[in-house]
């Protein structure tokens, strides 16, 4: 709801403003549209209008503001007969030239009258018309006197859109005649805008100097086009400056000496504050265009170092950062940068050494050079610790053994372990019941009294079960095999001289 | 050989290293040419570089000093990274750094101080090549040492931490962490010097400069050009 109501106070109760900010571009488009295809056959339809209307209005400018006098017609014809030749190539008749350069005077100032343009005023409900021109005129001793508006000024003002150059010079000139027409609230606008652009040049300057750090030749390119749009005006600006001040204080001393004679009707009485506010505004422009003025005659100075050190540098050797760094992302090696910022740093000995210790070092005479130490190449040893031969041992007798036990349990349903170890000792002889891998195995055969082939591969549970999965895994046809245990405790089983284990009881599963 | 001309040039030595400075032995380098001979041949021979800059002088222990010099991992626990890619994202931004006040080592700029948000600008700008290639990257076939991977990491750093709003801090988490952090590094190696976060380079930053790489400048170009690994 909020947002709604600042909307429509902007479109209507703003409306009038905006159209004012406009009316000084008003003219400009009306006279740029003017056409001269009607006007004698078209014999100088090449003109353009718009180009005229801004040179005329520069050329005003200059008479009137900068040598401070009026235009007389003889003045301005001078100006546009030279225009027209050098820019249009026109050479003409006298008669043809004087009819031509009447008739492009009367449309400048459009024949005395301004340029009236109706709109609408959503406030007052009305049509309004707004009246604007770009030249004036009065008449002194005889003589009629051509001069610039406001408007013209503010218009040409705002078509330095690309800020080449200071406009400070011409936003004085405005001021001058928004204070000389008693437009004080407009004048402090105008002071503002100075001030702005103080701060503009301020920052162009800072610029300058940047460049002027890593091209010492597009820097001093960019500093004389900086120079040569801003420091060749100092002198003029100065001098309007003073010229302003001297007005403002003028129609202060007017206000303060109506209100003393109790005139408080008069204008420059009731716009003391503002005159103030203008006053105020001007000298902090001042102020600042004086800071501005000695930053940029050390500008100047610094340059002239610079130049004299950059001649001096190239014919010093350097190493060039900047090639060095893309040489380095051209080839993609970070790592490198550290030979360039390693130099940077401290000197950071790891270890403390004394004076003693370092005369020590002098004493020592080095090689004149240092051989690196030489790394003979060899081939990679795998090497097999004693554990793990003893574990490949076990796993190779495990493996035996229990195939030897599958095998047996394929031919019979039963057998107890006394069976099969007259077995054992009938195939691999008496040797095998001293082994302590047979005792162990037996131990280990005794933790469980169930085995499933398919599980011991799936999940081997025991150390045997873990040993002998290698095995099962490459023999499928002992998968479906099931083994029972059932311990014979009434039975012992002599195990070489010393040893004896549990008879067993070995079933094949269901 | 006088012995005391070369107690007086161990001493400067030793001096230079602890980073103390003695008039009266300077006195004697600029003016005893047997003082001056002898701490040369010494510095020469500890691989210690001595430069004279605006009545001063300055050391370093170049590039690639063993016993003088930092290691890896000494310099990632001075500075405050823990990996390599971090420690080779503060060497960037120290060059970048050196390159706001030189362009090359005889050019010196006008410019009188950096502040952290110009180191920033300027990392950015540097990286900016790097990072336009990164969308087409396969991550892991991205080294260590590529200025691909620096240019990531510090695509992904944030401008500023939440925390941070008040106060600038070192760390690792932001943009401003980071160069704040290096900052403070050169700050502690006098090679800045700080002033309401505007960071001035010292008189031992431009004699390094201006000397150490001149002087060196060919050794660097093979090294910097890849002639060291062929």
């Amino acid at each position: 709801m909020t947002n709604q109501t600042t909307m429509l106070r902007e479109i209507i109760e703003e409306h009038s403003d905006r159209i004012k900010n406009m009316k000084k571009y008003y003219p400009y488009f009306r006279l740029a549209e003017t056409s001269l295809a009607q006007y004698r056959d078209g014999q100088f339809a090449c003109l353009d209008m718009g180009y005229i209307t801004l040179a005329v209005i520069r050329f005003f400018i200059e008479e009137n503001n900068f040598k401070e006098k009026d235009v007389t017609y003889q003045e301005y014809y001078a100006f546009l007969k030279e225009l027209l030749k050098r820019d249009f190539d026109l050479e003409l008749e006298r008669e043809e030239e004087q009819d031509l350069i009447a008739f492009l005077f009367d449309k400048l100032k459009n024949e005395g009258k301004p340029f009236s343009f109706d709109y609408y005023d959503p406030t007052d409900h009305k049509r309004k018309t707004m009246r604007s021109r770009f030249m004036d005129s009065k008449i002194e001793d005889g003589v009629v006197y051509y001069y610039i508006t406001s408007d013209a000024i503010e218009f040409y003002l705002d078509t330095k859109e690309i800020k080449d150059e200071s406009t400070i010079n011409v936003e004085q000139l405005l001021l001058e005649k928004l204070i000389s027409t008693q437009n004080f609230r407009g004048g402090t606008e105008v002071a503002k805008r100075i001030n702005n652009e103080v701060g503009r040049l301020m920052r162009q300057k800072n610029e300058v100097l940047g460049i002027l750090s890593y091209d010492v030749f597009a820097g001093v390119e960019a500093f004389e086009k900086f120079m040569g749009s801003t420091m060749r005006w100092f002198k003029e600006e100065q001098k309007l400056f003073v010229r302003n001040s001297d007005l403002i204080h003028k129609a202060l001393e007017r206000a303060e000496s109506d209100g003393a004679q109790g005139d408080y009707q008069s204008r420059y009485y009731q716009a003391i504050d503002e005159i103030y506010q203008l006053e105020l505004e001007l000298k902090k422009a001042i102020a600042r265009h004086s800071e501005l003025l000695g930053a940029c005659t050390v500008l100047q100075k610094k340059v002239g170092e610079l130049v004299a050190k950059s001649k001096f540098a190239a014919l010093k050797r350097s190493l060039d950062f900047k090639r060095m760094g893309q040489r380095l992302m051209e080839r993609d090696r970070a790592d490198l940068l550290e030979a360039l910022v390693m130099p940077l740093f401290d000197v950071h000995p790891g270890k403390t050494l004394t004076l003693g210790r370092l005369e020590d070092l002098l004493m020592v005479s080095p090689e004149k050079t240092e051989n690196a130490e030489a790394v003979s190449e060899g081939e990679e040893q795998i090497y097999i610790y004693e554990d793990e031969i003893e574990d490949a041992r076990i796993q190779k007798n495990y493996i035996l053994l229990f195939e030897n036990l599958l095998q047996t349990l394929e031919r019979k349903e039963s057998f107890t372990l006394k069976e099969w170890q007259e077995q054992l000792l009938f195939q691999l002889g008496e040797q095998v019941v001293r082994n302590a891998d047979y005792y162990s195995f037996l131990v280990h055969l005794a933790q469980k009294k169930e085995y499933n082939v398919r599980k011991m591969i799936e999940k081997p549970d025991t150390f045997l079960e873990e040993a002998v999965k290698v095995f099962l895994e490459e023999h499928k046809e002992y998968e479906e095999v099931d083994m029972t245990l059932t311990m014979l405790p009434e039975e012992e089983l002599l195990l070489g001289e010393k040893m004896s284990v549990t008879n067993l009881l070995i079933e094949r599963g269901n | 050989m006088e012995n005391r001309n070369l107690e007086k040039a161990l001493e400067l030595i030793s001096d230079l290293i602890q980073g103390e400075e003695n008039p009266v032995l300077y006195e004697e380098y600029i003016s005893n040419s047997e003082v001056y001979r002898l701490t040369s041949m010494i510095a020469k021979k500890l691989g210690l570089s001595i430069y004279e800059y605006q009545n001063h002088l300055y050391m370093t222990s170049g590039e690639h000093n063993r016993v003088f010099g930092f290691t890896n991992e000494e310099l990632k626990k001075a500075i405050g990274v823990r990996l390599n890619r971090e420690l080779y994202l503060c060497y960037y931004i120290i060059y970048t750094i050196m390159m706001q006040f030189y362009q090359d080592s005889a050019t010196y700029s006008y410019i009188e101080y950096v502040k952290i948000d110009d180191v920033i600008r300027a990392v950015d700008q540097g990286l900016a090549a790097v990072i336009s290639q990164i969308e087409v990257l396969v991550l892991s076939e991205i080294e260590e040492n590529s200025f691909r991977t620096l240019a990531l990491m510090w695509e992904d750093l944030p401008m500023i931490t939440t925390e941070e709003s008040t106060v600038r801090r070192a760390a690792r988490n932001s943009k401003i962490g980071y160069v704040k952090m290096v900052v403070n590094f050169m700050v502690n190696q006098r090679l800045l010097l700080e002033a309401e976060e505007r960071y001035y380079p010292t008189e031992r930053f431009r004699a390094l400069i201006e000397n150490y790489y001149t002087e060196h400048q060919g050794r660097l170009y093979e090294l910097l050009n890849g002639k060291e690994e062929s």
